[in-house]
């Protein structure tokens, strides 16, 4: 789940088909490889999944998961009762000396973006490997819903620069209305998640799709899209 | 389409995508309007005294919906469009009282509590490291990007009646609240960079200040903090230099007031590139229309790619041997001419001062470069075009020297 160098290779074949844009056959090769740092995918498990860290107030200590996990995962690997999810969180943190999550932290505190405890980390992804693999899998057929489905049309899917940097940023949303961005990283075209969850299950799909061909649109006009060849 | 900038033209897909959401949640909303008129509190929202039940919660959602899409075409600068489409909507007291109900609902539960975090964010991405950064990037975008959501369901709810949204105390107070926080540290955003820019590209340009979180200082580099450390250093080895400091401050505030004063009277005043490109483009005395006719195609040694070139008529502005320079209303152009090659993978560059270089983008016809009007880099008053060739490289000076 390490961060891979996120600079394009000289001369790679990817590098060579993104320079007039993404075509559908590299496309269709990317893979989710993980979240860019095991830091960022720890942030992402604890406040979306166990909802435990990095959440307003009311939400914080609220017993009803907004997230309906059985849409998005089946037989999520979840207590469906928020309480007792947290609980069994806490108590499975307690016995990792090193994380800054264990029972005696503040509440909503946020260690996980500061964490540099490889020992943490690694325990951390032990004992919640099931969820963690669970919610990476999720990703993973979020994006490649989205690959399978953009078009010109159908914005699903979204690659651009950013700051003249050669490295490609990519955005996409499925039709279950999980969101996600992610970097081109040059080995292989892994994509590496910067964020996944589902933000607001509530909202249409053709608003988020909206969203997107906003976004799309004002990199079109700033000229640091990345087109998608063929759609 | 009502448009009011003639150069202006939005982006098709977005446009459409953006008139069939408006007709799709605008039918929504007159079903579940119809719906609510016959439950007993015939006032839906919160203004009613009474809490949000399923249904009228149900029909604010629409209503928001249905705003952001009309918000969307408005900044687009479709709004006639957008109007058309509401019909009977338009003069609805019900629909109106929803969409104050809806904008509220959306400063209460999506931008409120998008702040903290949001303020949390912003302070730390100055020191994050690789990867971190990144994700905090993403994290400032998605927040502020409610605060595009209630802009937008702002901007739909003026249209849809005609005036202000009557929102409650309390929503207003949050929605300032939120937006003096955030003005306070916007300065932490620099180092998004051109991100920032493209957020509030896709919307015609009088719009774009609008979304004054993603546009002010958007031209700017996304070093400029990094800049900054070095100013502070030059200051503290070199007190001197702090002279030439609050000169080029005062410099840049008599550059806001005098283009401030240009707005307001309309003469005299120091003009953008943009506008000085537009003025050669399109002559004051004539209508956009009449403009257009008169304008002859660029000819030259493109020969078949005349006619494809653009939908629109294209103005010389500045010819020489080697190149031609002219826009179409929405680009600068530069062609090369044969037998003249431009330099291999170094495009046109366009030199502002205070402004990164824009390389120009490829044409799809051979030899020719596109630098959009609509980047920012066209509000500075004076740029250099740089044009490098396989024999030479040529700097030209815009505005154009006339007696070239």
């Amino acid at each position: 789940m390490a961060r891979r160098d996120l600079v394009l290779g000289e001369g790679g074949r990817l590098l060579e088909s993104l320079s007039s844009g993404l075509d559908k056959k590299t496309l269709s090769e990317l893979r989710v490889a993980g979240f860019v740092n095991t830091r960022v995918a720890h942030l992402h498990l604890f406040k979306h999944v166990v909802r435990l860290c990095d959440l307003p107030p009311e939400e914080l200590y609220a017993s009803r998961d907004p997230e309906k996990w059985s849409e998005i995962i089946p037989n999520p690997p979840l207590a469906p009762d928020l309480r007792a999810r947290r609980r069994k969180a806490r108590e499975s943190l307690a016995a990792i000396d090193s994380c800054g999550l264990r029972v005696g932290r503040p509440e909503g505190d946020l260690p996980c973006r500061t964490c540099s405890s490889a020992d943490a980390q690694g325990a951390v992804d032990e004992a919640f490997s099931d969820l963690m693999a669970s919610y990476l899998e999720a990703g993973r057929q979020a994006f490649e819903w989205a690959k399978r489905n953009v078009s010109e049309r159908l914005p699903f899917l979204l690659a651009f620069r950013q700051n003249g940097q050669p490295g490609v940023r990519l955005k996409f949303v499925d039709n279950r209305k999980i969101t996600g961005a992610g970097l081109l990283s040059r080995h292989g075209g892994e994509v590496l998640l910067l964020t996944c969850y589902r933000k607001d299950p509530g909202r249409p799909l053709s608003l988020l799709k909206l969203s997107l061909s906003r976004e799309r649109a004002g990199h079109r006009n700033e000229g640091t899209l990345v087109p998608i060849q063929g759609c | 389409m009502g448009m009011s900038l003639p150069w202006w033209k939005p982006d098709e897909e977005l446009l459409a995508a953006t008139l069939a959401e408006i007709d799709e949640r605008a039918a929504e909303v007159r079903r579940a309007l119809a719906f609510v008129s016959c439950l007993p509190d015939q006032q839906p929202g919160r203004e009613s005294g009474i809490p949000l039940d399923h249904d009228r919660a149900a029909a604010t959602d629409h209503m928001g919906d249905l705003l952001d899409a009309v918000g969307t075409a408005v900044f687009l600068g479709a709004s006639d469009t957008a109007r058309d489409r509401l019909g009977d909507l338009l003069d609805s007291r019900a629909a109106c009282d929803l969409a104050a109900a809806a904008v509220s609902r959306l400063i209460e539960e999506s931008l409120s509590p998008a702040l903290s975090g949001l303020m949390n964010d912003i302070y730390e991405l100055v020191a994050a490291e690789d990867g971190d950064r990144e994700c905090l990037e993403e994290r400032i975008v998605d927040a502020l990007a409610e605060r595009d959501r209630v802009e937008l369901a702002m901007e739909g709810a003026r249209l849809l009646c005609g005036c202000e949204p009557e929102l409650d105390d309390d929503s207003l107070a949050a929605l300032a609240s939120f937006d003096d926080l955030l003005r306070a540290e916007l300065w932490r955003t620099l180092p998004l960079g051109d991100r920032r820019a493209a957020r509030c590209a896709w919307a015609a340009p009088r719009y774009r200040e609008r979304l004054w979180w993603w546009f002010r200082g958007c031209d700017l580099p996304h070093t400029a903090l990094q800049d900054m450390q070095t100013v502070a250093r030059v200051i503290h080895l070199f007190p001197e230099a702090r002279q030439e400091l609050e000169r080029m401050l005062e410099a840049e505030q008599i550059l806001d007031s005098l283009c401030a004063a240009g707005r307001d009277r309309g003469r005299g005043k120091v003009i953008s590139l943009r506008e000085y490109l537009l003025r050669k483009f399109r002559p004051k005395t004539s209508s956009s229309g009449e403009t257009r006719q008169m304008f002859v195609c660029v000819s030259g040694p493109r020969g078949p790619y005349d006619l494809a070139a653009s939908h629109y008529e294209e103005k010389p502005l500045y010819q020489t041997a080697e190149l031609t320079v002219s826009t179409d209303g929405e680009n600068l152009i530069v062609d090369i001419e044969s037998p003249e090659k431009p330099l291999a993978d170094r495009p046109p560059v366009l030199e502002a001062p205070d402004h990164a270089p824009l390389a120009a983008r490829q044409a799809p016809e051979p030899n020719r470069f596109e630098f959009p009007l609509s980047n920012p880099v066209f509000s500075a008053p004076e740029a250099w075009l740089v044009v490098s060739l396989t024999t030479s490289e040529r700097r030209i000076r815009l505005p154009f020297d006339e007696r070239e």
